[in-house]
């Protein structure tokens, strides 16, 4: 048997893709469990900011984010890994963590520097950043997650315009629906 | 320059083993998240992962999970070298194609 350079070429084509896909779902595996968590978390978050005044909202995002965090993290020790891997790793978490807080800065700094009037830009601005942040991870080999956080974007700056009365139920149901739904879609592959 | 593996060079089998290859520090894929992987269907993947398994090449583990029928596939120690060699086979030649001929 003897094959050809276009043979060859073709069959290493295809190897390279068939990895790409192995990579792909490797990546929403892990992935996809954390967008449901959070998503579960942003909507009864926005949910309940809709029902509670201003200056109570406070109350509510510190607990959902520790819960969402501590969720997130019994969720990530579950994801299916290798036999040779240590049982306990804290070094994705420590990640988790500092990316967190850098998260919160840049929220913290960006309201400052801008310092908004209307209290709907607070409910609408994390939106714009987890749509960001997803549409850049996205860029490195998960097309599904510039898709999610495209629509992220698009559907919370579509309700800071035209559903200001209803935002934070709208992004409960956008952003919070926005994420299960893509958590759900990127376990299928 | 090595030898081409005629079993992994059919093309679906060639995704196959690399779709395995790729996953092979993770637990055994599951049957259905090795067919989209491999963009095979049922029929053919079956019958092409038992002539891996008559090789040698892969695992074929079947079980249940409560009433439902659960099949997984994993590479062998086998496998795994024959598809790297065979992946080196297939760098080679293009390598050789490509290297200018040697002047007279």
């Amino acid at each position: 048997m003897s094959v050809t350079r276009s043979e060859a070429a073709a069959a290493l084509r295809d190897v390279g893709q068939t990895q790409a896909r192995s990579f792909e779902a490797r990546a929403y595996r892990i992935v996809g469990p954390q967008l449901i968590v959070w998503g579960v978390a942003l909507a009864a978050g926005y949910g309940a900011t809709g029902l509670l005044p201003v200056e109570a909202w406070w109350k509510i995002w510190l607990p959902v984010d520790l819960i969402a965090l501590a969720v997130g993290l019994i969720v990530a020790r579950r994801a299916p890994r290798s036999p040779t891997e240590a049982a306990f790793d804290a070094r994705p978490m420590l990640r988790g963590a500092v990316m967190g807080v850098i998260i919160a800065l840049f929220y913290g700094a960006t309201m400052t520097v801008f310092q908004p009037r209307a209290p709907e830009a607070y409910l609408a601005f994390p939106g714009l950043l987890v749509g960001l942040i997803y549409a850049l991870l996205g860029t490195a080999r998960l097309p599904r997650m510039v898709w999610i956080g495209g629509a992220v974007l698009v559907l919370t700056l579509g309700g800071f315009l035209f559903l200001k009365p209803w935002l934070a139920f709208w992004m409960a149901a956008v952003v919070g629906g926005g994420l299960i739904v893509g958590g759900l879609w990127m376990r299928r592959l | 320059m090595g030898q081409p593996d005629e079993l992994i060079h059919q093309s679906l089998r060639l995704k196959i083993m690399a779709a395995l290859y790729a996953d092979s520090d993770l637990p055994p894929l599951e049957f259905s998240r090795l067919k989209s992987l491999a963009q095979a269907t049922d029929g053919n993947l079956g019958s092409h992962l038992t002539t891996l398994e008559k090789a040698g090449y892969v695992r074929i583990d079947k079980d249940y999970v409560g009433k439902k029928p659960r099949t997984r596939v994993a590479i062998t120690a086998a496998g795994s070298r024959a598809f790297r060699s065979h992946v080196d086979y297939l760098r080679e030649v293009l390598e050789a194609a490509m290297d200018p001929p040697a002047s007279a």
